[in-house]
């Protein structure tokens, strides 16, 4: 809602400040943001994913943000409102199998793999206080 | 024992070991003695593979058997350790073969190396890696492209004659361009993705890397097929695709997209294209322009659909079940800090990325509208392949740029890969060529795309042309 809340900000200051950028296929693109609202985006996003980022990286990530998403931004130049999404390119639909129980047999090599184990149970940090 | 093994092509290498001419052990030793030899100027693996892996048994017959594959290090291999090039998978060892693993072991390929690699496949230089940067094979003050720069090295340096690599928006066909080998992308669904570690699940493509367009077809006949094991490969029947190696390309209709041939292309690599096209014309095939008219917007569709797959695919990553673990007192600052330490910078930068235009309030302005967008992209190539069976163009913008060149500017490396994303959009079948060099002597490709599932069009106009041509016999003149 954070990020939200700041985009309708954004959008009511306008244009703050315009990145060029040399693309062999495409002008010059128009940012939106300023850049601390960048920085107060890439703090959220990185809670969302559940990153953890230090001062330098998200002062490093918020002016390349703005460039990116100000290129990406140029999508809004075309009128998609009667084209439907991709979301697979080849013809499939509802792939289907038999649900058939089958014996694991490597299940003792997946367990070698956990960071942290008691006998063959993954151990995490307490979730129910 | 047969001298130069690495000039020879993966087929005549299986037919020396079948006639007797060299063993497989020999091969094995004399392609690990030029690894090892390679990965101390270049960089080339995260790892060497001992011999034990090589051919079975019940393989003795096979057109491969017997030859050195090398593998990208997102690709599992049983009891091998994977990690993507990443701190965050250091110590991840596989339950279990992918597909394209099993299938060529049965078919008696063995392992040489696990290749280097952009981390996640995160990149087109190999230099985001946590085992640090591959360097070109013919001026190693440059980039190899990536991301899957270590395999087009290894088979540029003759450390194998094969290797596999995956492709999401031109990572197998780029580094193939920068090092003058062959790669190809196979049709999205062509090959089982299961085993393969997701980056772009409706992107990625696992394919081959080879000198010669006859090896590229055999390792493609062997990889690919329909698997149960993963429900978004085409139950679609795999051809023999050596059949379609003959030297005539008469009556073969072949589009020049115009938007790829404006600003931004290198005047050098221009002209090896033109002296290509000038080749297919003399064979007797039928050239015109063509126009993909979205082509523009191909890198910023790439930039959504690919980091929102991105950032749902490494949500896997997170301490709990495998992989590096930053212990903390509870779960979530437990995630946090593991994936803070273990991805790199720009894993961090597309995750997030992702995580942007997947989440709530922006979804629709930038995921949805991304695909819908590549309908469109998708709706340009159906258009112009009515009336063509091979779209060219370069494959890359320019030849292999310099090592840090670009590594700190995320969007101008994104645009490096403006050639080869719209395949991986449209889900179409492509392949890089080496069509020459530039003044400063680093390889040029040449790129085709063709109709989904006709890889054999794009094999028969590859073998033309390098039957005329030499480009993809030369070595680096710093070769061990």
């Amino acid at each position: 809602m954070r990020a939200r809340n700041l985009e309708h900000r954004a959008r009511r200051l306008g244009p703050v400040s315009q990145v060029t950028t040399s693309c062999p296929l495409y002008g010059s693109v128009v940012s939106l943001y300023a850049m601390k609202d960048y920085r107060e985006i890439v703090h959220y996003v990185a809670h969302l994913a559940r990153i953890e980022l230090s001062a330098e990286e998200e002062a490093l990530f918020a002016p390349q943000f703005q460039k990116i998403i100000g290129y990406i931004d140029t999508l809004n130049t075309l009128d998609t409102a009667d084209i439907e999404p991709t979301f697979n390119v080849i013809a499939l639909k509802n792939v289907l199998r038999e649900d058939v129980p089958h014996k694991n047999e490597a299940y003792q090599k997946i367990i070698s793999n956990f960071p942290q184990k008691e006998g063959n149970y993954c151990v995490i940090p307490k979730v129910i206080e | 024992m047969i001298p130069d093994l690495h000039t020879l092509k993966a087929l005549d290498i299986a037919e020396g070991i079948r006639g007797g001419k060299v063993t497989s052990a020999e091969v094995f030793s004399y392609f690990n003695r030029r690894s090892q030899s390679a990965q101390s100027r270049h960089n080339v693996f995260v790892a060497l593979c001992p011999q034990a892996a090589t051919a079975q048994a019940s393989s003795a017959g096979n057109a491969l058997t017997g030859v050195p594959i090398a593998i990208k290090d997102n690709i599992c291999i049983e009891g091998q350790e994977i990690t993507c090039g990443s701190r965050i998978l250091k110590g991840y060892i596989p339950a279990y073969d992918a597909t394209v693993i099993r299938k060529l072991k049965e078919h008696g390929l063995s392992f040489i190396g696990i290749t280097n690699m952009d981390e996640f496949a995160f990149g087109s230089s190999t230099e985001t890696s946590c085992y640090g940067p591959t360097l070109n094979p013919w001026d190693r003050s440059r980039v190899p492209g990536g991301s899957s720069g270590g395999s087009a090295a290894a088979v540029a340096l003759g450390c194998a004659p094969v290797a596999l690599g995956s492709d999401t928006g031109g990572s197998i066909r780029q580094p193939a361009s920068f090092c003058g080998v062959v790669g190809m992308k196979p049709t999205y669904g062509r090959v089982s993705r299961y085993g393969l570690v997701a980056f772009g699940s409706s992107l990625d493509q696992i394919g081959p890397f080879s000198r010669s367009i006859e090896d590229c077809a055999s390792v493609l006949t062997v990889i690919s097929g329909h698997d149960p094991l993963d429900s978004t490969s085409a139950p679609e029947p795999v051809p023999d695709f050596s059949a379609f190696l003959r030297d005539d390309i008469r009556g073969i209709r072949v589009g020049l997209p115009k938007e790829y041939f404006m600003e931004g292309l290198h005047p050098q690599v221009n002209r090896r294209i033109q002296d290509v096209i000038t080749f297919l014309r003399d064979k007797g095939a039928v050239v015109r322009e063509v126009s993909l008219p979205h082509t523009p917007y191909a890198v910023a569709v790439y930039y959504i659909i690919g980091t929102a797959e991105a950032s749902s695919n490494l949500a896997r990553f997170e301490g709990v079940k495998y992989g590096a673990r930053v212990r903390a007192d509870n779960l979530i600052e437990q995630y946090k800090k593991t994936r803070g330490a273990g991805f790199g910078k720009e894993a961090k930068r597309r995750i997030l990325l992702g995580t942007y235009s997947l989440s709530s309030g922006y979804y629709d302005a930038y995921y949805l509208k991304g695909l819908k967008v590549r309908t469109l992209i998708k709706k340009d190539f159906d258009e112009v392949f009515k009336n063509t069976d091979v779209i060219l163009t370069p494959t890359a913008p320019t030849p292999a740029f310099r090592v840090k060149e670009k590594v700190d500017d995320p969007l101008s490396m994104y645009l490096s890969d403006i050639y080869t994303i719209s395949a991986n959009l449209a889900g179409l079948p492509a392949v890089s060529l080496p069509c020459g060099f530039s003044e400063e002597q680093m390889p040029i490709g040449v790129q085709f795309m063709g109709k989904q599932f006709d890889e054999g069009t794009l094999l028969r106009v590859g073998y033309a042309y390098q039957k005329a041509t030499d480009w993809h016999t030369r070595f680096p003149a710093e070769i061990v």
